[in-house]
């Protein structure tokens, strides 16, 4: 399964990915903001994490494209984010993000949330 | 910065003091008019050179210095209202980014703390290791607890990114002061070159690169908030 991690934070991209080979998903591609996750974005992903405030275009913006697009209305998007105001999180969900995760977290939410979404595509396919 | 509120209210003062005091003058001088000139051509109360040039003049005159009262005292009320919105702006955003800049510091103190606490529980279980070692033991369970705590370890690194966004917001707040206090300068034509580009950096704050309300606290509750609108079963 290959990931794509989104964040402008350097620091934040190396957490998620240890997180994710930590759980057995080794295969990662990164990107720092909206417009470089689009640009990295093909079939072969199978899953996004993505951040919410990045310079450029935010996490909110890249769901909503991906969504219109062909190969990425279905793919799984997690939001990892700060943000935690109730009406972010709705206006995050109308967008199209699967699932939320509230920084700072701990790699036991993080591995929950993912197999919470994998198991709800494998339940809807 | 007390010594500079000091000297701008004295000197606000005095200019009150002399602005009512050409007022009074004025007043005068329109009673002197009223009451009309002496039998040898001068007007009481006015001084020969003045009262001399006749009553039209002096009609000029007065219309001048109400003119210059009116423009003086708008320009002082200006002034006032200056000082207060500089007031507001400066001590309730220094007091936000104060605030912040806290916020900043007990996150770094939380993040310290458990890093240290996951470094002492690694310690011990190095120690646990070198036991079993000798005792001849397996020891991969020990062997993977320290794996778990240097993970966790991994994991309390998220508050370089979240003190980070907590600086950018109180650089915001800081840029945003700077930029009120350029308009208020620019007015007294002070040399502002050194903030010129605060505007931009604003527009760049605003444009969503971080969260102000970014914390490392009540992260659970914070979580739960999603969970709420994320209802899936927990594993």
């Amino acid at each position: 399964m290959k990931f794509l991690v989104v964040d402008d934070s350097a620091t934040m991209r190396r957490i998620v990915i240890n997180s994710l080979q930590r759980i057995g998903y080794s295969d990662c591609v990164e990107a720092a903001d909206g417009t470089e996750a689009l640009e990295r974005f093909d079939s072969s992903i199978d899953f996004v994490i993505t951040d919410w405030n990045m310079p450029g275009m935010g996490g909110l913006d890249l769901v909503k494209a991906l969504r219109a697009r062909e190969d990425g209305r279905n793919v799984p998007v997690l939001m990892v984010t700060t943000r935690s105001v109730r009406e972010d999180i709705l206006a995050a969900a109308a967008a199209g993000v699967n699932n939320y995760v509230v920084k700072p977290f701990t790699p036991q939410l993080l591995k929950d949330k993912i197999e919470q979404i994998l198991r709800a595509k494998q339940g809807a396919a | 910065m007390a010594e500079h509120k000091k000297v701008s209210e004295a000197l606000l003062s005095e200019s009150e003091a002399t602005l009512r005091l050409v007022d009074t003058l004025l007043n005068e001088l329109r009673s002197a008019e009223e009451a009309g000139m002496t039998e040898d051509g001068e007007i009481p109360g006015v001084p020969e050179g003045l009262s001399r040039q006749g009553s039209g003049a002096l009609a000029t005159l007065s219309e001048v210095l109400t003119r210059a009262y009116n423009e003086i005292m708008s320009a002082l009320d200006a002034l006032k209202s200056s000082r207060e919105v500089l007031k507001q702006a400066t001590a309730e955003r220094v007091h936000r980014t104060e605030a912040k800049l806290r916020e900043v510091s007990s996150a770094t103190e939380l993040a310290a703390t458990d890093m240290l606490n996951g470094l002492d529980r690694a310690l011990k279980l190095v120690d646990r290791l070198d036991a079993a070692s000798e005792r001849g033991e397996d020891s991969a369970a020990i062997r993977n607890e320290l794996r778990e705590e240097i993970f966790r370890l991994i994991s309390c690194l998220q508050f370089q990114d979240i003190t980070s966004q907590q600086l950018s917001y109180a650089s915001s707040m800081l840029l945003d002061v700077a930029r009120r206090l350029q308009v208020v300068a620019t007015l007294f034509n002070i040399d502002v070159s050194s903030t010129e580009g605060a505007d931009e950096q604003v527009e760049d704050f605003e444009g969503g690169t971080f969260d102000s309300a970014a914390s490392m606290m009540n992260a659970a509750a914070r979580q739960a908030v999603a969970d709420e609108i994320f209802p899936f079963p927990a594993s």
